[in-house]
């Protein structure tokens, strides 16, 4: 109890001194309970959505297999059941303006009770050329109301209005599609029968429960269909919703377990920032320490005291972190729209992170605690506080990182050069993940051996500032303990951040380097029925952003010899050359090029058959060498000659484009094909799939970035920390500073520099080892994936964005502790405490 | 002569004056909690001087000296340092006045535990971006017996010694007043002689100005002029007292104003 007492009093009298623990505790567990509650509403929300034309249904039927008699009739004829609708959904190619998308057409019918959405704006489509258009579309189709659209539901394509506008509402993981509305006149119409119904909505009688209706509405359907039993499900609304949701949310554990891995990292950075803080605490308190126990106190009784404290400073942190993580929670619901499906807060998500907040809290703070219990009572008779510990020379410190190191560099080097030791494959990943584990150990754990001599590197640079550079080395040389813990928070959230980069722009760039290899042309288009691509459609292409280059050359359809129809291109060598990344092989007439496929070598005789493109009648069959290159890109090349006598004329079917890769490939695509039509061409472009891949790896370091982006802010609360509690430590001497006259501004300046030398420090040992690391991991990752060799790459907006947040956060962080320390009034140096 | 103050002094201060306090007062606090810490106080230090300013615990002479030197606000009156007036100060400026004109040796030495002896020695030139005067230096050192315990930090030195280091630092800029705040009051009473030795030296020999606050009789006997404060009032101005007249002033200020316990706490 006296400890508790103890603890509560301490916390009451200067409550703002544990804050960067409860900054560093609150950020963490809101970043865990933020995680699972943001994937569990949307995932939720999306399966809300998934069975929104169920709408104001209260069963819902589904068949199996064909009706031999009309469903619908046999379902009214049910007693108890008021109205039976058919639910029709399918998707279609919708087209506006030469802008197209794919889109989900809902049905709605007549009865206002069963809508599955909710109008905005206009009316509801009634006759069979009507639609209603959902926000997304209205955007992507640059239409609105009274707008004309095209809608193919694979039917031939059909006229359709724009008659009204529904709410979206679909959540962060409903997909892209556009959503429509249509009357059940236009799928009868225009949809083809073999779309058929499936589902039906049937309303009950009032009075009735929907759960009596379900056998015989299973009896009713079983009667009209061919396989009776096993023919169709009848399933009540709430029943059909509920299985929805919960199909929806099985997805959301993956997500939420690679959430928890980012979580984590923010928990370990807070846990350093946690141990440093109780470690300054304690330090602070020394003398009242030594007073409790020159009073009586027991170690025992101090150190339950202590742990009262810690998890109390943790709780607190803990509590506002779920106030956080709901918070953030609802601002991501809100924005996404899935706000008004309700939040979803399963009791373990928030539990857990609260548990695991106070636990980290409790264990990060032994270690102080255990050096507070060794406080002798003597500290309190003593005058002035002890001045800053010596530098013990930790013997195990530099025996253990160096074991790490020299353990961590072996394995590196041997994930590096796997085939030197006759690995392959995925030991070669676990090599890697065990050196860059063992390497990450030694380099955070030696800091304190290293980060001396660093800040006193970067000592060097500040010196030109004078006698305030000068003095800030030696401040943070005084404690090199705490000046190591601080940088190795920033260290760890930068390394962790900038591997990540790294190992992304690697990957990258290997995967791309192969892709633009074995894909050597972005575009290549050929007219399907032989004819001359048009001169204005060469012109029109040319013009499209993105486009670069254009190259019109002689194609026609043929069988390679093995089964497969493949589009030939003659080539003028010179030509393509200039248009091709690599050179050519020589070609001579007799020579046919094709990519690189199993079974195929270099010099085989590969015959091939002219198709006829109308009816794909083989024509003439000739016979040629094979020449292996990727410049064929999945086709075949032949010179200009060969190409003429093979096909008996030439022609300028054939057409390459050379695509800007900076570019928006998407838009690029889509400008492509809305020119050249998608009916008369074939399309062998791998450019969006080449481009999607960076753009796919781009989000996803942004996404884990900005992940990160939690453990980054926690170091910088470390950092403000560390500022902060030394300047209350330093009060006296800045008070002396002031009364020798240094001025306020250069009080501020040096803790602004001690500020920057941490970030500094940090920023280079993290990118460096990050950035190793990062190549590690992807040079492993492209042994798994087959590839030869990594090159490494750097992402140096990214990198370089990671190390001046740093910079500006550490700048930042020093402002309201050189604040404090500069309001410090001389006089208080001539004060003895 | 023990119960009158002298006759207010003119506005301006005469060429020998370099310090100078008129009608100076300082207020700690406001209302009913408010303590009078200094009380309309008026004096001049004459350049080249040893003063000493003596008192009990609370009367006011810390709160004086503070003030003479720069380091706190005057809540009324004004105080005059190297011909300029104080109180018209901005931070910027005042900061520089104590940096360039004041020097200052505290009770608790205040050297900066980073800092090796010479560095702690030289800091108030490096804050004002100036090299030192070699021989004034050598001469600085020499007389204070320091050459030997340059490169030590202060951890690594005795009281005295630290002490010693601390009044290099205030003499090393040459500034127009050196002000000790109990400068033996952490000492044994030989290191204290010692110490007590160099700053009359330092005027003596140097033509320094001091000014120190003391309630030690025996300390306040090497000045050359004794103020005793008593209740944030001058209430005594001796010339060379012998400590015998010293202990009788004091003793009968103490007499006269019983110590005030808030104002203890307040005032020092």
């Amino acid at each position: 109890m006296t400890s508790l007492r103890l603890a509560l009093a301490e916390l009451r009298t200067r409550p703002t001194r544990p804050l960067a623990v409860v900054v560093a505790v609150a950020i963490s567990v809101g970043f865990m309970v933020a995680s699972v509650a943001v994937v569990r509403t949307e995932f939720h929300a999306t399966g809300v959505a998934m069975t929104r034309q169920l709408a104001g249904s209260d069963l819902v039927v589904e068949e199996y297999t064909a009706p031999t008699a009309d469903v619908r009739a046999a379902l009214e004829a049910v007693p108890g059941v008021e109205l039976v609708e058919p639910s029709y959904r399918v998707g279609a190619r919708v087209e506006a303006d030469g802008r197209s998308s794919t889109a989900v057409v809902t049905t709605v019918g007549p009865d206002p009770r069963l809508r599955p959405a909710d109008l905005v704006e206009g009316r509801w489509p009634t006759g069979p050329s009507e639609v209603t258009v959902d926000d997304a579309a209205i955007e992507a189709l640059d239409t609105g109301l009274g707008g004309e659209l095209v809608l193919d539901a694979g039917n031939g394509a059909q006229p359709v209005t724009v008659v009204g506008r529904t709410d979206a509402g679909a959540g962060l993981m409903g997909g892209g599609s556009l959503q429509l509305h249509a009357a059940p006149a236009w799928f009868e119409a225009a949809a083809s029968a073999e779309t058929g119904a499936g589902t039906y909505l049937v309303l009950a009688d009032p009075g009735v429960d929907p759960a009596s209706l379900v056998a015989p509405l299973q009896q009713a359907t079983d009667a009209v269909v061919a396989e009776p039993g096993t023919s169709a499900s009848v399933q009540t609304t709430a029943e059909a919703v509920a299985a929805s949701v919960s199909s929806a949310t099985d997805g959301a554990d993956v997500l939420t377990v690679l959430l928890m891995v980012f979580a984590s990292i923010a928990l370990l950075v807070g846990a350093l920032i946690i141990a440093n803080t109780f470690a300054i605490l304690i330090a602070q308190r020394r003398r009242q320490i030594g007073l409790l126990r020159a009073v009586g106190g027991s170690t025992a009784q101090l150190r339950a005291g202590l742990l009262a404290e810690a998890a109390l400073v943790g709780l607190v942190g803990a509590v506002l972190g779920v106030a956080l993580g709901v918070g953030v929670t609802a601002a991501v619901a809100a924005w996404t729209g899935s706000l008004a499906t309700g939040l979803q807060l399963p009791v373990v998500g928030v539990v857990g992170p609260v548990l695991a907040g106070v636990l980290v809290t409790v264990l990060a703070s032994l270690a102080a605690i255990g050096r507070a219990t060794a406080i002798s009572p003597m500290e309190a008779l003593r005058p002035v506080a002890t001045p800053a510990q010596g530098r013990r020379a930790t013997v195990v410190r530099v025996v253990v990182c160096g074991l790490l190191a020299v353990v961590g560099g072996g394995l590196a080097a041997v994930a590096l050069h796997p085939s030197v030791v006759g690995l392959a494959g995925e030991p070669v990943l676990a090599v890697a993940i065990l050196g860059a584990a063992a390497l990450s150990l030694a380099v955070l754990g030696a800091a304190p051996l290293y980060v001396p001599t660093l800040v006193r590197g970067v000592g060097l640079l500040t010196r030109v500032l004078g006698p305030v550079g000068r003095m800030t080395t030696a401040q943070m040389s005084r404690n090199p303990a705490r000046t190591a813990a601080t940088c190795v928070a920033l260290m760890l959230a930068v390394g962790v951040t900038v591997t990540l980069q790294t190992g992304a722009a690697t990957t990258s760039r290997t995967l791309l380097g192969d892709i633009e290899e074995r894909f050597p042309v972005d575009f290549s288009l050929t007219r399907y029925d032989g004819a001359d691509v048009p001169p204005e459609t060469v012109e029109r292409l040319r013009a499209v952003d993105g486009v670069e280059r254009t190259l019109v050359l002689p194609a026609g359809q043929a069988d390679t010899g093995d089964g497969y129809v493949r589009t030939v291109y003659a080539v003028d060598p010179a030509q393509a050359d200039a248009f091709l990344p690599e050179p050519l092989p020589a070609l001579d007439d007799r020579s046919v090029v094709l990519s690189p496929q199993e079974g195929l070598d270099a010099g085989d005789e590969v015959a091939v058959t002219v198709l006829d493109p109308a009816d794909g009648t083989e024509g003439r069959t000739a016979t040629y060498t094979a020449v292996i290159s990727h410049a064929a890109h999945g086709g075949a090349l032949l010179t200009e000659q060969a190409f003429t006598d093979l096909f008996g004329q030439t022609n300028a079917a054939g057409l390459w484009l050379d695509a800007d890769p900076a570019a928006d490939a998407a838009q690029v695509t889509a400008d492509v094909s809305s020119v050249a039509g998608s009916t008369d061409y074939r399309d062998a472009g791998v450019y969006q799939q080449a481009t999607g891949y960076t753009q796919v790896l781009d989000t996803l370091v942004l996404i884990a970035t900005g992940l990160l982006g939690a453990a980054v802010l926690i170091s910088l609360v470390g950092v403000g920390n560390t500022l902060a509690l030394s300047v209350i430590e330093r009060t006296r001497e800045s008070a002396l500073l002031r009364a020798l006259g240094l001025q306020r501004r250069q009080l501020r300046l040096m803790l602004l520099l001690e500020a920057l030398t941490v970030a500094v420090v940090s920023a280079v040992v993290g990118v460096l080892a990050g950035g190793f690391l990062g190549w590690l991991g992807a040079s492993a990752l492209m042994g798994v994936l087959g590839q030869e060799e990594a090159e490494l790459a750097v992402s140096w907006p990214q990198t370089l964005g990671v190390a001046a947040v740093a910079l500006v956060a550490a700048a930042l962080a020093s402002v309201l502790p050189g604040r404090r320390a500069a309001t410090a009034p001389p006089v208080a140096a001539l004060a003895v405490e | 002569m023990s119960t009158a103050t002298r006759p207010a002094p003119p506005d301006a201060p005469t060429s020998t004056v370099v310090a100078s306090a008129l009608d100076l007062s300082k207020v700690y606090g406001s209302g009913s909690t408010a303590v009078r810490a200094v009380d309309g106080v008026s004096v001049n230090i004459h350049r080249g001087t040893f003063t000493a300013i003596m008192g009990p615990s609370g009367s006011g002479k810390s709160t004086l000296m503070h003030c003479l030197a720069g380091l706190d606000r005057t809540t009324g009156g004004k105080v005059f340092l190297a011909g300029q007036e104080l109180s018209a100060l901005d931070d910027r400026r005042l900061t520089r006045v104590r940096r360039d004109q004041v020097g200052f040796v505290f009770q608790s030495f205040n050297l900066l535990p980073t800092l090796t002896a010479r560095e702690n020695m030289l800091l108030p030139l490096d804050l004002a971006g100036r090299r030192p005067d070699p021989d004034h230096l050598r001469e600085v050192v020499d007389a204070l017996g320091l050459a030997d315990r340059l490169g030590h930090r202060p951890s690594e030195l005795s009281g005295g010694q630290q002490q010693r280091v601390a009044i290099a630092r205030a003499l090393l800029t040459r500034p127009a007043v050196v002000f000790a705040d109990e400068p033996t009051g952490a000492l044994d009473s030989a290191t204290a002689e010692e110490v007590l030795g160099l700053l009359r030296d330092s005027v003596t020999r140097l033509g320094q100005t001091v000014v120190m606050v003391t309630h030690d009789p025996q300390a306040a006997s090497v000045a050359d002029r004794v103020l005793v404060m008593g209740d944030g009032r001058l209430v005594d101005d001796l010339d060379r007292p012998t400590p015998e007249q010293l202990l009788a002033a004091t003793a009968g200020g103490r007499a006269r104003h019983a110590v005030d316990e808030r104002a203890d706490e307040v005032g020092s």
